[in-house]
């Protein structure tokens, strides 16, 4: 992000309301790192989860969603799947996946083919790219935002056996991709 | 401006005051410089907004502008201290950081800045130090819309909360609390922006002056 977060551009967080379920008990029960409340119990039924006494530093891939309750530093890279950050969850990274929900802190840029949505008290200090940004109002959010086109969903076609068409020549002068512009650079000096 | 100010209910998102819908012509002529076929960066300083991202960064809609948002009166009450905003007095340098800290990109970046109504709730020196600051953001043909509240009687305000409905409809919510508020009028407007090449009025029948302003 070109207007470097700084941690004193957070304003005060309020604290969470106390609830009964977090009232501490009588008993001396075993702690656990799986969260008493979950941002969407349907959403995320099924995710991956780290959970909130957990801190995992280094780069996160792969292929099924993620809830994120606890403090991740580093990248998270879910390209086809759904990342929620949870509301006691910390991001410190870029975050790239298919859908991304926060509810908690992220402190990076993200990107999202599909949504990216920041749930009122969330923090969000970053640049986001996606099809779809939503952001409530009660959100702090700062950074840039970009409207990328949805990307079609890919269905497998079985089509019959054709003959091979005949090889093409591949064009030598071919425009090779142009990299994409960042914020900052669409203008000079 | 030829306001046709209606009353409204909450607007989106439950927004706590009554809101006031109205044409509003600094906003048609913002849209109108827009409407380049090209993507352009545009900066909302009045916090996010469904309605004003969704008009902004569609795609679908339009040229699908790249949308920087912050809230910049959170911000500057975030930066300074509780005594520092009320006693309205600043040791050397403090503003210079403040400014730095949250306008802190390369100049000329910005296509157009919607300032709303923010400046009026900074001490006059923290509006000045911004004013100067958003000049050298703005690129030589940007645009930058403010509202300005005329109303003399000193009474605290809270602050809009702006949205953009279409390309010449903004509905308008106070967000509670109310804020201690400068009072400007169309020469302390004119003072403010004096290193601007053009400071536009629109004549309302309110007590609500909107400015298009070009550097």
């Amino acid at each position: 992000m070109w207007n470097k977060p700084k941690k004193e551009d957070l304003p005060p967080r309020p604290e969470p309301a106390q609830t009964p379920a977090a009232a501490p008990a009588r008993e001396a029960i075993p702690t656990s790192t799986y969260p008493t409340r979950r941002p969407d119990e349907a959403a995320t039924r099924g995710a991956a989860l780290i959970g909130k006494s957990l801190v995992l530093t280094g780069k996160i891939s792969g292929r099924e969603d993620l809830l994120v309750d606890g403090r991740i530093e580093g990248d998270v890279d879910l390209p086809e799947n759904k990342l929620t950050v949870g509301a006691g969850g910390h991001v410190q990274g870029g975050i790239r996946a298919r859908e991304i929900v926060v509810y908690g802190t992220v402190h990076g840029n993200m990107e999202a083919a599909e949504k990216v949505e920041i749930k009122r008290n969330a923090r969000v200090l970053g640049d986001m790219r996606t099809a779809r940004p939503v952001i409530e109002e009660e959100a702090y959010f700062k950074g840039n935002i970009e409207t990328v086109r949805a990307e079609a969903p890919k269905v497998a076609v079985q089509r019959p056996a054709a003959p091979e068409p005949p090889v093409q020549p591949s064009l030598p002068n071919a425009a090779p991709p142009q990299p994409e512009a960042k914020p900052g650079e669409s203008r000079k000096g | 401006m030829n306001a046709s100010p209606s009353r409204a209910a909450a607007g989106p998102a439950g927004a706590a005051a009554a809101s006031d819908s109205r044409k509003s012509h600094g906003l048609r002529a913002l849209v109108a410089a827009l409407e380049a076929g090209k993507p352009l960066q545009v900066m909302d300083f009045g916090g996010p907004v469904q309605e004003n991202i969704d008009f902004i960064t569609d795609v679908s809609i339009g040229a699908g502008h790249r949308l920087y948002v912050d809230h910049l009166l959170h911000s500057y009450e975030y930066f300074f201290s509780a005594k520092e905003q009320e006693e309205g007095v600043f040791r050397p340098g403090r503003i210079e950081e403040f400014v730095a800290s949250v306008l802190d990109f390369p100049d000329q970046l910005a296509d157009a800045i919607l300032i709303w109504d923010r400046l009026q709730f900074f001490p006059p020196e923290v509006a000045a130090a911004v004013v100067a600051r958003l000049h050298r953001l703005l690129a030589p043909d940007a645009f930058l819309l403010g509202l300005f509240r005329t109303d003399s009687s000193g009474a605290d305000r809270a602050p809009y909360t702006c949205r953009i409905m279409d390309g010449q409809t903004l509905l308008l919510s106070e967000q509670p609390p109310p804020r201690h508020i400068q009072t400007f009028n169309p020469r302390t407007i004119q003072k403010l922006f004096q290193h601007y090449r053009e400071v536009k009025f629109f004549v309302s029948r309110e007590s609500l002056q909107e400015v298009l302003i070009r550097p």
